[in-house]
């Protein structure tokens, strides 16, 4: 196989740093209008799950989840820079959005989701603004590679390559362990093979010292803006699954005026 | 094809940074952007340095690729040759691959999100490019483009040992050749640590670049190549100008010049960021403000040159056409120097022109003239002149980092001879780090040093008799002198610092060597007895034989350059007075009291507010002129304070020649571009205000163009002649080296062997002297030199502010008064008798030594992708090495509190400056170094100018060369 070349020098399509921050002032802007806008409403459309705050949160929440799918999509090289454009757009529109919705009730248990919603915002931006500055500043930073070569560690790591060329032959014969790493197919097919396979990639990585000497906050932002994108979603799918079927719960006495598919309670 | 690497010779590496240049260049690589960077490592535990060129590995098993979450993967690796690349679109930024590749090796995209990385150059390569950028450049000639295994074999067939790269069982492909000199234990990068002040600038990426970086490869793709050079230093590089569209794009080494062969620093690079600078001067400018509030208004060249005739013409009317005074420099090139400001200054009347060279070299220009009768060496850097030499001997010359093209051959052949190389420094420069041996001198101990080098050869009786009976005269009473005033090793070790043993080892491998080179450079020159110091050195060269012979040399560089203009006989304005004084330094008494005599008027085209020594002073002299008229490229301090500011051109943009190279080599730049705005070239400028004074009819119109004004009006000189613009552009790599009389006379590479008559010099006079022999004393020289208070015989001296009492200089007569007229200038400047005082008399140095000045000042030269403020308008050097910083010992800064990176205040008696901390091993415990080329009104990193801790009162008497090597100093935490 002939690697492709460098794309060097492509002028980036991506989004930068101005519009980012452009993005967010706007899209915060925004979020504030509709809180005091929706909160001068009266009656019924004032209230989080009336007619026009519960389609602002339904709308959010499939945008917020578009974000989410946009990322995957980004994962898998599609559609390229625009995953991430549209990552940033639909996770704006759809936090201006849920805001709106639940701006009333930001003591109330699903208000976590907004912290949730914020760590991810802010984590996110951290990357793009500083994170990036320091992967660039990395350059030159690690050494490990240049100190003395330590036999023990040399048997450790020869070891660990036997057993991933051992696992490798069973979860896919055809690929070569120096270029392999788990992929989604991996996982549905031989979870267990794969999670065993990630194991000792794991820890070839932390003898090499990936992490190693680098901030903490660069080595881990990306594992805690997933967790937290995971619990994000999952908080909404339990938010979305309480009030549309669980709504005498959600009520907690109340009246149920929201549109909702059963009342059961808990 | 087998696997392709690099293969990077640590021992050939001098961290100049060329290659991060080169790779930017290339890449269309922004500030943060790195393929590759070049870290510079310091001992902890000894004075070493070294230098880890860094690129991606392109390992058997990249953890990069493995960390990539991207499916499919945004990296690949080509099963064929091993190359390891990004494929950008498909990136997502995450920065996994980062953290994952334990040579730090993957760079990243800032701006754009996503990760950069080496491909060993796959597209200029595909393009038809024999090899990667970074291996084009390079000066050291440390970096190797190919099959790995061929590679290896072959370095290690010529003894050499790859260090152990792969402690992780990666398995990478890029080959380290390690040390030679290293004791016994291979290099290991943590035994040694960065400097906090390398590699620590940002530049923001969307305000500093300017074009072409970041641009799609396509619209980078010349579809011109002009060769040039670089004007920038002495190295004098060859360069190629491409152009796209008729706009610049790029600047490389230019590989048809058979002796540099494409390689070149990164300075030379850089230049592309200073033709398309977004900083530069574009519009002449009015001062509408008080001087120093930097406000003007645009105005016309017509309106800017009327007035500023109209004003000079004033002051010539009340004060006499010595009133203005002229200087000019490093920016503003050769043909300006000696050519257009030279006719101006002689139709005008002025004996007060000067350039750098009383800061830089005039000490040894003047040492030279009076031993070999012209100044420079007549040696080449060629493989059968100074490529044959057992030994090299730099004494006061970092020469990797100021011109590290021409070291890069010095040390190539080093190795490939195994000739040896011994450094006398006070710091563990780049050169030194490359040494077999390196003495760590006392700032000021170098005449002292060549003094007792002398007094041992002559005890052992290991000079070259020969030689000295038939080509040097007055060496006996030279001899006789040393062993009367008792200049053994003995007396001098401990203002030296250096054993006795040590100096006598030194001597003797000088005697001994078959061919031993010994650099000086502004290590011996910027002291007071700068004349003195290179005298006595080169009396060591000229009684070992290492004179007049391929292989063995004195070599401070650099040659001068016989070109310049002359008004006709009839034309040229008769001299009222002589000048003030030979530096410009000794004009500030004149400009603020008009004793001797009145100076009212200064035309600057170079920045005196940062380069004069003694700021303090510098600043109320020029606050006190009438008219401050400055030209220069960029705005700094001194257009801050100007009058009128007149926006200049430079190298392709007016077309001149390349600094005074070293060897003799004449690069001619042709004009290439207009300069932006309605900047306009020094020579028209010239011309233009020459008009206004009925000059026209020697500055002529038609001299605009520079390249006929070199041929009519610059070369009328014997050594010249030859060097005409057809003959420079008959070479695809456009210079000639002098002396050549006629187009057709054939290029010396060795001047002054031993039966040759020296150029344009009677039959048998091998050396341009009256007498044709080398000259230690005549009766003549004598005298000149007792109408100083000082003797022809060199005797000791050095500097007044240091640690150790030694015999040190007063000077008689202060700037405001006539003094005596310089024997030495024929009588054309005032200067100043002097007077040795004995080191048993009171010393001016004890006292400030009481006030806590307890460490001694050295001022030189930043790293090499910097040269004075040029480099300072180009983000890449500023991301290279950003800050004004002080390097100190670490029981220095133990003592002081201070850690690596902090911010210091270094304080003399003549004023204090800010800078960074770097603190190292590789410097004597009680000095200080700080570099000079920042100013306070530069646009990425402003710090005071090192200036503000000079003093200009400690001169040479002869060459006017201030002290810029040994002041004490007290050091504090900012």
């Amino acid at each position: 196989m002939t690697a492709k070349p460098s794309q060097q020098g492509v002028a980036s399509t991506d989004l930068s740093n101005r519009s980012l921050i452009s993005i967010l002032a706007g899209a915060f802007s925004v979020s504030i209008f509709a809180i005091i806008i929706t909160a001068s409403l009266s009656g019924i459309w004032g209230l989080p799950g009336g007619p026009l705050l519960q389609a602002a949160a339904a709308i959010g929440s499939v945008c917020l989840v578009g974000s989410f799918v946009a990322v995957l999509a980004k994962r898998r090289g599609r559609p390229g820079k625009a995953g991430f454009r549209s990552h940033i757009w639909l996770a704006s529109i759809g936090t201006g959005l849920v805001l709106a919705h639940g701006a009333s009730g930001l003591l109330k248990p699903p208000a976590t989701l907004f912290v949730l919603l914020l760590l991810l915002i802010g984590l996110g931006v951290w990357s793009r603004l500083q994170g990036a500055r320091m992967m660039a500043r990395t350059f030159g930073e690690k050494r490990a590679g240049f100190e003395k070569p330590n036999p023990a560690v040399r048997a450790r790591l020869a070891a660990l390559i036997e057993q991933k060329q051992a696992l490798l032959a069973k979860l896919d014969p055809s690929a070569h362990e120096a270029l392999f790493s788990p992929q989604f197919r991996h996982w549905l097919s031989a979870p267990i093979l794969t999670l065993s396979y990630t194991k000792l990639a794991a820890e070839e990585s932390r003898i090499i010292g990936a992490a190693a000497g680098l901030p903490q906050i660069q080595a881990r932002w990306r594992l805690l803006h997933r967790l937290a994108a995971l619990a994000f979603v999952g908080g909404l799918l339990a938010h979305i699954i309480i009030v549309m079927l669980f709504a005498g719960y959600a009520a907690d006495g109340g009246d149920i005026y929201w549109l909702h598919f059963a009342a059961w309670d808990f | 094809m087998s696997r392709l690497a690099l293969m990077i010779d640590l021992e050939r590496c001098i961290g100049c940074k060329s290659c991060e240049a080169a790779c930017k260049a290339e890449h269309g690589l922004g500030p943060g952007e790195r393929r590759n960077r070049v870290v510079w490592l310091g001992g902890d535990n000894g004075p070493t340095l070294d230098f880890l060129k860094l690129a991606c590995q392109h390992c058997e098993r990249p953890a990069c690729l493995r960390a990539c979450p991207v499916e499919p993967k945004a990296i690949r690796k080509d099963a064929e040759t091993g190359i390891v690349s990004i494929i950008e679109e498909s990136c997502v930024g995450c920065g996994e691959c980062v953290a994952a590749c334990p040579y730090g090796a993957m760079g990243y995209d800032a701006g754009g999100h996503h990760a950069v990385k080496c491909d060993l150059c796959h597209d200029r390569r595909a393009e038809g490019a024999a090899t990667t950028a970074c291996a084009s450049v390079c000066p050291g000639k440390a970096i190797t483009f190919g099959e790995r295994d061929p590679m290896l074999a072959g370095a290690e067939a010529d003894g050499r040992t790859a260090i152990d790269n792969d402690p992780y069982l990666l398995a990478p492909a890029t080959i380290y050749l390690d040390r030679i000199i290293r004791d016994a234990s291979a290099f290991d990068v943590f035994e040694q640590s960065t400097p906090a002040v390398s590699d620590d600038g940002e530049p923001d990426p969307e305000t500093a670049t300017a074009f072409p970086f970041g641009l799609p490869r396509e619209e980078r793709l010349a579809d011109r190549i002009e060769p040039g050079g670089c004007n920038i230093c002495f190295n004098a590089c060859t360069t190629n100008f491409h152009f796209k569209d008729d706009r610049l794009v790029k600047v490389t080494g230019n590989e048809s010049d058979p002796m540099l062969e494409g390689r070149v620093c990164p300075k030379s690079q850089f230049s592309l960021q200073l033709y398309n600078s977004k900083d530069r001067l574009t519009q002449p400018l009015k001062r509408v403000g008080e001087r120093g509030e930097n406000k003007f208004e645009p105005i016309s060249w017509e309106q800017a040159l009327d007035e500023i005739a109209e004003k000079l013409g004033a002051i010539r009317d009340d004060f006499g056409p010595e009133a203005l005074a002229i200087f000019s420099g490093t920016r503003t090139g050769t043909l300006t120097n000696k050519g257009y400001i030279r006719l101006f200054r002689q139709l005008w009347g002025t004996p007060n022109f000067e350039t750098t060279e009383p800061y830089c070299s005039f000490g040894k220009n003047i040492a030279y003239n009076m031993v070999q009768g012209a100044g420079g060496s007549g040696n080449s850097y060629t493989e059968g002149d100074m490529g044959s030499a057992e030994l090299y001997v730099y004494m006061g010359d970092n020469q990797a980092e100021t011109r590290p093209v021409h070291f890069g051959m010095i040390n190539d052949w080093r190795l490939i001879n195994r000739a040896r190389l011994i450094a006398i420094d006070p710091r563990m420069t780049v050169t030194a780090s490359k040494a077999d041996w390196h003495l760590p001198i006392r700032p000021g101990g170098d005449m002292a040093l060549s003094l007792a080098i002398a007094h041992h050869i002559f005890s052992e009786n290991l000079h070259d008799a020969k030689f000295c009976e038939e080509w040097v005269l007055g060496w006996e009473e030279w001899r006789d002198f040393i062993f009367a005033s008792g200049y053994s090793p003995e007396w001098a070790a401990p203002i030296t610092d250096l054993p006795a043993e040590d100096i006598k080892r030194l001597a003797e491998e000088i005697a001994r060597a078959d061919g031993c080179v010994i650099f000086g450079s502004r290590g011996l020159n910027q002291h007071v007895n700068s004349v003195q110091s290179n005298r006595a050195i080169m009396f060591v060269a000229a009684i070992t034989g290492n004179w007049g012979r391929r292989g063995g040399a004195y070599f401070n560089m650099s040659a001068s350059v016989p070109a310049e203009a002359n008004a006709p006989e009839g034309r040229i304005a008769p001299l009222n007075k002589p000048r003030v004084r030979t530096s410009p330094t000794g004009w500030v008494d004149a400009m603020r009291t008009s004793q001797p005599y009145a100076l009212k008027a200064l035309i600057a085209c170079n920045n005196p507010m940062s380069l004069w020594p003694d700021q303090t002073e510098t600043r109320d002299g020029l606050n006190a002129l009438d008219l401050l008229v400055h030209i220069d490229i960029f705005p700094n301090e001194t257009s801050a304070y100007a009058d009128y500011v007149l926006p200049a051109a430079t190298g392709i943009e007016k077309g001149e020649v390349g600094r005074a190279c070293e060897d003799r080599r004449v690069v001619w730049i042709d004009r290439m571009i207009e300069p932006p705005g309605v900047a306009k070239p020094d020579g028209w400028i010239w011309i233009e205000l020459g008009k206004r004074f009925g000059f026209d009819d020697v500055l002529k119109e038609e001299w605009k163009d520079s390249a006929k004004f070199w041929d009519e009006a610059m070369i009328d000189h014997v050594q010249m002649r030859g060097v005409t613009q057809k003959r420079l552009h008959s070479r695809p790599y456009r210079w000639v080296r002098f002396p050549v009389a006629t187009e057709e006379a054939e290029e010396i590479n060795t001047l002054y062997l031993e039966g040759t008559t020296a150029p344009g010099k009677p039959e048998g006079h091998r050396f341009p002297s009256p007498s044709g022999k080398l000259e230690f004393f005549t009766e003549e020289m004598d005298a000149k030199f007792r109408s100083y208070g000082l003797s022809a015989l060199p005797e000791f001296y050095s500097e007044g502010e240091s640690l150790f009492d030694m015999a040190h200089l007063e000077m008689l007569d202060p700037d405001w008064t006539e003094g005596i007229k310089s024997p030495f200038l024929n009588g054309a400047a005032y200067a100043s008798r002097a007077r040795i005082v004995d080191a048993s008399e009171a010393q001016p140095a004890a006292n400030l030594r009481a006030q806590g000045y307890d460490m001694e000042l050295v001022t030189g030269r930043a790293p090499a992708p910097h040269f004075h403020s040029w480099t300072h308008y180009s983000w890449q050097a500023q991301e290279m090495w950003p800050d004004l910083y002080a390097q100190m010992h670490p029981a220095t800064a133990k003592r002081l509190g201070i850690d690596d990176g902090d911010r210091v205040t270094v304080e003399t008696s003549h004023g204090k400056a800010d800078a960074r901390a770097w603190i190292t091993n590789g410097i004597r415990e009680r000095a200080i170094f700080m570099p000079i080329g920042w100013g306070e009104r530069q646009p990425f990193n402003p710090w005071r100018p090192v200036n503000d801790l000079t003093d200009k009162h400690q001169r040479c008497p002869i060459s006017e060369q201030t002290n810029l090597k040994s002041l004490l100093c007290r050091v504090s935490a900012a």
